[in-house]
């Protein structure tokens, strides 16, 4: 009975990576019914088996660029730019690499760029008590195909969101 | 072949007894990668987890779904503690250190297994914004780990006889699940890329080397050479597309394996990202490379066979 169990788990577990590989479950199941949309969500989170694996797909072409200026009490403004080496301190490369993806969740979701703007910039004005004002703007980078690199086309930049933040009061 | 044929190996495929030792080199292998990750985790451990952190627990909280577990959840669990938010987070750290240590060792095996899996699944809804690859490759070790017999070798737990150290079929399937899983992975990262049109004219590998986020070197000039890049985007999805095929047939093996580790080898040089290359490296030797070793084995016997044959005296 024991090995019927896990026997039946297990290709339950692998047909559900399948499906999801082969994108069945999100044209049959996801948007269509909730309580199994929301289970398979739960699962995912648990051990990502309804998740596509797609690394480096479609397309990492797209970069984008957040810039931060701080402005201290004796005027002095200072610029940090990831595309210039800011790595938001961070003390290897691997969690610097981390902020790829924050950016582009940043990028795709208008929603929360207001909120994650004011996060980081709340975290500048605790790590450097001496600035009164930040500057957060966030930007969208297309490089260019070979082809068009051969032809020197330029980098698109877009501005995609921008807020300043000042201490005010004593 | 006749149907009950089929059905008896594919049923001694997932149940004939099998060696624990793969699934003990699985345990180490990740518990070990858990430690490195975390050592290097450890001087902005607060800047990622932490309260005050670049994303802050207000926000990190209603990023996520209510289902999840943030870290600022586990805080008011334990809020009974006289600690603050910021000692609280370096307190998870080290539990977090002790189990995977633990896990390495194996030593109460199944409860430092699902203790660091815990953790880690803590910390990756805590990030969920900064969250990669890597990340959710280890989530998903951590999770097999915590669930299959992975202490069964190499592990105090079977060295002081607290769990039994013979092959069985719960070894098999779970080695079975772990290998297809590996298929279906590289399956679904090479359809993704077949799928996608960027792939197909090796710009996609290129906007890779040349972006200022994954830019080691200055690959720039080699842009007008784009035959170089149409060759690694198709060696990228042959070789991805392929492997749940061919990693099972002993005479390629090896070869697929290799192969797989070079792609990853070089998305670690050339894209920076060592931790998630050394973990797709690390799960694929887990899974295969036990008999890949094999091969090799075989491969240096026959070989010797057929040179000892030809110079045996008549």
């Amino acid at each position: 009975m024991k090995k019927k169990i896990f026997f039946t788990l297990a290709f339950t577990h692998l047909t559900v990576i399948l499906l999801t590989i082969l994108h069945v479950l999100d044209e049959k199941i996801y948007h269509k019914n909730e309580p199994l949309e929301k289970a398979l969500v739960l699962v995912c989170s648990i051990n990502y088996s309804v998740w596509r694996y797609g690394f480096f797909s479609p397309d990492v072409g797209k970069s984008n660029e957040i810039e931060i200026k701080t402005v201290d009490y004796n005027g002095q403004e200072k610029t940090y730019s990831t595309l210039r080496g800011f790595s938001f301190y961070c003390k290897n490369q691997d969690l610097a690499k981390r902020f790829y993806g924050y950016k582009v969740y940043n990028a795709g979701d208008t929603s929360i760029q207001d909120i994650c703007a004011r996060s980081f910039s709340t975290r500048m004005f605790n790590l450097q008590p001496h600035i009164w004002k930040v500057s957060y703007t966030l930007r969208s980078i297309r490089y260019p195909t070979m082809k068009g690199f051969c032809k020197k086309e330029p980098v698109k930049i877009s501005e995609l969101y921008s807020t300043d933040f000042v201490l005010t009061g004593n | 072949m006749r149907t009950s044929t089929l059905y008896k190996k594919a049923y001694s495929f997932f149940n004939d007894p099998v060696s624990p030792a793969p699934l003990a080199i699985f345990r180490i292998l990740i518990a070990a990668f858990t430690l490195l990750q975390a050592i290097l985790w450890y001087n902005d451990w607060l800047a990622f987890m932490g309260a005050d952190g670049w994303i802050q627990w207000e926000i990190s909280e209603i990023l996520i779904s209510d289902l999840t577990l943030h870290m600022a959840k586990v805080y008011k669990f334990f809020s009974f503690l006289p600690v603050t938010q910021d000692e609280f987070v370096m307190g998870f750290f080290w539990v977090y250190v002790i189990s995977a240590f633990l896990l390495l060792i194996g030593l109460f095996t199944k409860v430092f297994s699902f203790l660091t899996f815990l953790c880690h699944y803590i910390l990756m809804c805590t990030i969920e914004v900064y969250v990669y690859g890597v990340d959710i490759f280890l989530q998903i070790a951590l999770f097999y780990i915590m669930l299959m017999p992975v202490a069964r070798m190499y592990s105090l737990d079977a060295w002081w006889k607290r769990v039994p150290t013979t092959p069985s079929w719960e070894v098999t399937l779970s080695l079975r699940v772990l290998q297809i899983h590996m298929g279906l992975i590289y399956l679904s990262a090479g359809f993704e890329k077949l799928i996608s049109p960027e792939w197909w004219g090796g710009n996609v590998i290129w906007r890779s080397l040349v972006q200022p986020d994954f830019r080691q070197y200055d690959f720039t000039w080699l842009a007008d050479k784009s035959w170089l890049f149409i060759t690694l985007s198709w060696f990228t999805i042959i070789i991805e597309t392929g492997y749940i095929i061919f990693i099972w047939i002993p005479k390629v093996r090896v070869f697929w394996l290799a192969a797989i580790i070079a792609l990853h080898v070089g998305i670690c040089v050339f894209l920076g990202l060592w931790l998630f290359g050394l973990i797709m490296i690390l799960l694929s030797v887990s899974a295969f490379g036990t008999d890949a070793w094999k091969d090799i084995q075989s491969f240096t016997r026959n070989r010797q066979r057929k040179i000892n044959i030809q110079y045996s005296p008549a």
